[in-house]
């Protein structure tokens, strides 16, 4: 049991070594300089090239390019500490802007994926109790046609409509500019209001997929032979239904739950550019333009990291909720 | 868009103000127009003919409780600050509310007029300064020669334009008059295309400043300045957050008279559609620069209104010099009589777009002002047309033969290459398209390469490249006089000279085509710097714009016009055709000369 804990613990740090890593042979592999697009601004807000030029030459002199191995190990002593530098393009600590961004990409991710899975179970539950009903066909046809659109379209076309077009809210940004942070009913409701269409659009696409899934889970647990004795020993519908069949339905999808979470932080990168929404894909965007590498390591370390806990997690409790994976009957899952 | 005199327009101006104001109170208002009509009234002095400050101490216009909303593309505004001197993240779109200019380039008139500067005159060896005697800081404290030298001396560590030009710079025998004292005499127009570009402001408040004299020129590239920012512009900086700037009039502003909103609010937003529908919703009234495609632009509400100013830059195409096809001149001169650069306008924007007649550094409202009565004899390679017998003549000529539909050199190499184009920059990339198919119809074996735009200028400069959309003319008021175009074509800074033209002395067909003519383009061209007159560059500019012309280091395509929007929602706005409307950026410029007010609905 303490073996298994271990194995993974020590999986976890393998796993963001290796990436952290992976990743900075390939940013640095990346053509152009961290330079390149601060140029252009620089020349697009009419300043003379002769100055631009006096101007980088400038900064680099107190950002000299270190050769690329002291570099690796500066960056990895200093991610381990936390410390991961400071962005070329922003000029402040990288830590400080994820730390600025998180808490909005968080709230965008969380509340989309619970509403997921909430919506996402509902549905499939019913539509498994109701198999082969109107119900269930329509559920699924939906479900299906939701699954093929990109999340992305529909930003595009929820911020046309809703807020360009209807106004109902606003186009850009994270709270309303006049608002000041706080835990004040105006900023919450400020708040609100900015992320409903991300969180809308970023849900709307994912539910029919938890729903076939579910649907598809508790179809089979409803075909086993523990449910057909249940009903045999007299226990009631009910019962049934959400002490044998939902848990064992929702099982699989626990597992999934933690791994979207994870993966859906990367999605923001095009959600959050949509909707001119600050949080961390914002930020990652624009490091990727900049070619800013302390910005962009720093963006996706705590996307991965943010996968790898999420899957250490779901190790961690799936065996309490899976009695036999503790008792090493089974790892695969 | 017509112009026509300015004491016309005063007239008009007053009364709109009047309009304006009718309902917050004429009689004060009155009083202002008394003041200004006592001004002088000089056309290179737009900032007096503006006048309207209420300095007999009678109070101004009823300022309304209106918000003027626009729009900053250059980042998050916690990001950002507001040291015009800094490398990154400063917000010139902020800055400009923020931070009074020396002088207003009008594109319309092609005239500066008076901003912050009161005059300015050049003296043999010496160029003055004089700062208006009512320009002050937010605090009421006057702007002074000690802050431009502060300012100049800090930009002295930068390489700021001037610099090219001045020894050294100093008070002059007031608080309000600074001199420069010049290396040689000096041809005025460079002098002032230096410190007047729409970018070049007054921001150096001397005590937050001067800190920076002592130490290296990265101390004062670093600084941020984002907190106690002393404003001398039209507007104060108020707060900001992740979303939007906060501006609030600034009563000290020497025009604050003609500001009779009380709010400016800079909303960040990161993509042009955010923008485009922004203007179109209704949630803009005004934004500086803003492309927007015919089909976009037409469905605009009838309140929105389009300014179209010359961009002095455009689409055109960059080779690389030392390729072996595109060094050679008779494929430059295939290439441009290949193009049909109206289609590629045409295809490009063509409300937006327009074609120089001749194939030179020159923009296309200068090239009759300066190549006078010569113009018909440059070559124009055939503007609206695909020259295609006169190009391939040309390939023949230069041991080229077309085989299977391909052009191929002796060693039966085609001419095939990658052609560069910035990603996102959606009418370019309609260009490149066009210009690709083209070439390629005619035997060319072009691909076409989109790249982020920092890639693009990096492969550019280490010359990693055969052929590429590029602009060819640098852009802003400076691209007027063709001194600095011709220069910056062949040096072109901007991909430090990665194209690799060569710039050494030539022989070409001579201009009255009798024989030949031999130059040394960067040579001569060095020599307008030290002349006085016009005349005497006029020669100089034809001659080399002639080298130009014949070489090609670039081809110009298209010119630009940019695109400026004003919404009349909240807002009253000028006429379409009023000369005010020359100066860039209208967002900045017609609200400290009343002809942006807010119309209290």
């Amino acid at each position: 049991m303490a073996h298994y804990y271990l194995r993974r613990t020590a999986r976890v740090f393998i796993t963001v070594f290796l990436v952290a890593s992976l990743s900075f042979g390939l940013i640095r592999l990346l053509p152009g300089g961290p330079f390149t697009l601060l140029r252009a601004n620089l020349l697009r807000q009419g300043v003379p090239a002769s100055e631009v030029d006096a101007r980088i030459a400038n900064l680099q002199n107190i950002q000299p390019d270190a050769p690329l191995w002291r570099q690796y190990l500066d960056y990895m002593s200093a991610a381990a500490q936390g410390d991961f530098g400071t962005s070329i393009s922003l000029d402040e600590p990288v830590a400080q802007i994820i730390a600025e961004a998180v808490p909005w990409t968080v709230f965008i991710v969380l509340v989309s994926t619970v509403l997921i899975f909430v919506f996402g179970i509902l549905l499939g539950a019913i539509q498994a109790y109701w198999e082969g009903s109107r119900f269930d066909q329509l559920v699924s046809g939906v479900s299906i046609t939701l699954m093929s659109i990109p999340f992305y379209v529909v930003a595009v076309l929820a911020l046309f409509v809703f807020a360009y077009q209807f106004g109902w809210f606003p186009t850009a940004g994270t709270v309303g500019p006049t608002v000041d942070p706080g835990l004040t009913p105006e900023f919450v409701i400020s708040a609100l209001n900015h992320a409903a269409l991300p969180i809308f659009s970023y849900t709307i696409t994912g539910i029919g997929g938890q729903a076939l899934a579910m649907r598809g889970n508790s179809i089979q647990v409803l075909g086993n032979d523990y449910v057909e004795v249940a009903r045999l020993r007299g226990l009631s519908d009910r019962r049934i239904a959400t002490r044998y069949v939902a848990r064992n339905a929702i099982l699989p999808l626990y597992t999934g739950f933690l791994l979207l979470l994870g993966f859906r932080l990367g999605g923001t990168v095009i959600l959050e550019q949509i909707f001119s929404y600050p949080g961390l894909g914002y930020y990652m965007w624009s490091a990727l333009e900049s070619n800013d590498y302390p910005l962009m390591m720093g963006t996706f370390l705590v996307i991965t990291v943010a996968l790898v806990i999420g899957v250490y997690i779901a190790d961690l409790t799936y065996g309490i909720i899976d009695p036999r994976i503790s008792r090493g009957e089974t790892d695969a899952y | 868009m017509t112009r026509n005199g300015n004491s016309g327009n005063t007239y008009v101006d007053r009364r709109r103000l009047l309009q304006a104001a009718g309902a917050v109170g004429v009689s004060a208002l009155a009083g202002c127009s008394d003041n200004a009509a006592s001004d002088d009234g000089a056309s290179d002095d737009g900032g007096s003919e503006n006048d309207s400050g209420s300095s007999d101490g009678s109070s101004g216009p009823e300022v309304l409780d209106t918000t003027m909303v626009s729009a900053t593309n250059n980042g998050v505004p916690t990001n950002m600050h507001l040291n015009p001197i800094a490398t990154q993240n400063y917000d010139d779109i902020v800055g400009a509310h923020v931070f009074e200019r020396f002088v207003a380039y009008n594109f319309a008139t092609q005239e500066f007029e008076m901003a912050g500067l009161e005059d300015w005159s050049v003296d043999g060896e010496t160029f003055t300064l004089t700062i208006r005697e009512d320009l002050n800081w937010e605090n009421g404290e006057p702007v002074t020669a000690r802050d431009l030298v502060t300012q100049f001396q800090l930009e002295k560590k930068t390489s700021g334009a001037i610099w090219d030009f001045a020894e050294s710079v100093q008070a002059g025998d007031d608080e309000k008059t600074v001199v420069f004292e010049l290396s040689e005499e000096t041809n005025p127009r460079l002098l002032k295309y230096a410190i007047g570009s729409q970018s070049d402001r007054i921001y150096a408040y001397h005590p937050v400043y001067e800190e920076f004299l002592d130490q290296d020129a990265s101390a004062v590239q670093q600084f941020e300045w984002e907190d106690d920012v002393v404003a001398n512009g039209s507007f104060t900086f108020e707060s900001k957050s992740d979303q939007a700037w906060t501006l609030a009039r600034n009563e000290e502003y020497y025009n604050a008279d003609n500001v009779n909103f009380s709010e400016l609010q800079i909303l960040q937003r990161a993509d042009n559609t955010a923008l485009q529908q922004g203007m179109r919703g209704g949630e803009l009234d005004a934004m500086s620069s803003m492309f927007a495609p015919p089909n976009i632009a037409n469905s605009m509400p009838d309140h929105v209104q389009e300014i179209n100013t010359p961009a002095k830059w455009g689409y055109g195409i960059v080779f690389n010099h030392e390729h072996e096809h595109f060094g050679n001149q008779n494929v430059r001169q295939a290439i441009a009589h290949v193009l049909n650069r109206e289609k590629i306008a045409q295809n490009a924007g063509p409300r937006t777009k327009r074609v120089p007649e001749v194939a030179t550094a020159i923009a296309v409202d200068d090239q009759e002002r300066w190549l006078g009565d010569q113009m018909d004899r440059y070559e124009t390679y055939g503007p609206g047309t695909a020259q295609t017998d006169t190009a391939a003549e040309l390939l023949r000529d230069a041991g080229y033969s077309k085989n299977d539909g391909v052009w191929e050199n002796g060693d039966g190499d085609t001419i095939s290459a990658q052609f560069a184009t910035p990603s996102g920059w959606t009418d370019w990339t309609t260009a490149t398209d066009t210009v690709v198919d083209q070439l390629n119809s005619f035997g060319l074996d072009l691909e076409i390469d989109s790249k982020p735009i920092g890639d693009f200028y990096g492969d550019y400069i280490e010359s990693n490249f055969g052929m590429g959309a590029f602009y060819w003319l640098p852009g802003g008021a400076r691209s007027s006089f063709p001194f600095y175009p011709l220069r910056w074509e062949m040096l072109c800074p901007d991909i430090d000279g990665g194209h690799g033209f060569p710039t050494d002395e030539t022989t070409l067909p001579a201009i009255d085509g009798s024989g030949e003519m031999t130059i040394n383009p960067l040579e001569e061209i060095r020599e307008i710097t030290s002349m006085t007159s016009d005349e005497e560059a006029a020669e100089i500019i034809r001659r080399v714009a002639w080298h130009h012309n014949q070489t090609l280091p670039l081809i110009p395509v298209t010119e630009k016009q940019e695109q400026t929007w004003i919404s009349g929602q909240k807002f009253n706005t000028p006429d379409p055709d009023a000369p005010a409307l020359g100066v860039k950026w209208a967002t900045q410029w017609l609200p400290r000369i009343g002809e942006f007010t807010a119309a209290g609905n």
